[in-house]
């Protein structure tokens, strides 16, 4: 499990009230989350992109969370820690990702939000 | 030279063993107080006392701590208050009661013990709820009251 020390919010520290690493009874309904986002993982019901593009140099396929802006504001706020497919980790600047930061609703999950992550995953590709 | 020491008698401090049954008393009291105190001054923990009471969404508060450049805009809230219509949070019960958009979800909510700080207070739905999901932490954020959720970070105040 991969933790962002500069994500502040308790839902995303480790070992938080509300992010439990060590807790085996910790309640299922709160869910213990990562500090960082997957391609995949973010986009609901959508089928894995191919391993080919996967392996990609190119294509961002982790990066710091970014489900709602609500839980942004809690990390860093000047770009995004990005990994892409061959391994390699980058940090990409604001000025590539502040239009598709602002299609990411404020709340709230779902697949409605595809397209907005979607988005936001073209802007890190390199 | 007569001192109190020499001669057995108090000073003017009062006798050894009430200095130091006072301090005994101040240490014990510091010990027994930390954990509470500590508690109180954790970012993000709550007790089952401050979150008993009925809550609703604080649109006004969301604006006045997350307006600006990276934050919350017009458009953003008037989403979640379409969203989040009539969003009430009974929690003065046993069951937690959550009413939005015309659907009522209850639950059990409890409070999760954690290591040498106050409980988490987590209630979790018996469905999915519009933007809360599963289920919703209460946390504070810089002294006031807000609700987690997976994806949902919404600062609430008490119903009138």
């Amino acid at each position: 499990m991969l933790y962002c020390p500069s994500n502040t919010f308790v839902n995303y520290r480790y070992n938080s009230a509300t992010n439990r690493a060590s807790d085996p009874f910790y309640p299922i309904a709160s869910r213990l989350r990562a500090g960082y986002a997957l391609c995949w993982g973010v986009r609901w019901g959508q089928p894995l992109p191919s391993a080919t593009r996967m392996m990609s140099g190119s294509t961002a396929i982790i990066t710091d969370v970014c489900d709602v802006r609500a839980i942004m504001l809690y990390q860093h706020r000047k770009g995004a820690n990005t990994v892409y497919g061959d391994g390699h980790a980058a940090w990409v600047g604001w000025s590539k990702i502040s239009t598709a930061y602002g299609g990411i609703p404020w709340s709230g999950i779902s697949q409605v939000n595809n397209a907005a992550m979607q988005a936001y995953f073209t802007a890190l590709a390199q | 030279m007569t001192s109190a020491r020499k001669t057995g008698h108090p000073g003017p401090r009062g006798p050894l063993f009430l200095r130091w049954g006072a301090l005994a008393i101040i240490i014990v009291a510091l010990a027994s107080a930390w954990r509470p105190l500590a508690a109180w001054m954790a970012p993000g923990t709550l007790s089952v006392t401050e979150v008993r009471g009925v809550w609703t969404l604080d649109p006004e508060a969301m604006r006045r701590r997350w307006g600006g450049d990276f934050g919350i805009t017009d458009q953003d809230l008037e989403h979640l208050q379409q969203r989040l219509a009539g969003l009430r949070i009974d929690l003065s019960g046993p069951e937690a009661v959550v009413t939005v958009a015309g659907t009522t979800v209850t639950h059990a909510w409890h409070s999760t013990p954690d290591q040498g700080k106050a409980p988490a207070v987590t209630v979790s739905w018996k469905q999915p709820v519009p933007v809360l999901g599963t289920g919703t932490s209460f946390t504070r954020i810089d002294g006031h009251l807000a609700i987690a959720s997976e994806g949902a970070l919404l600062l609430v105040r008490r119903a009138p």
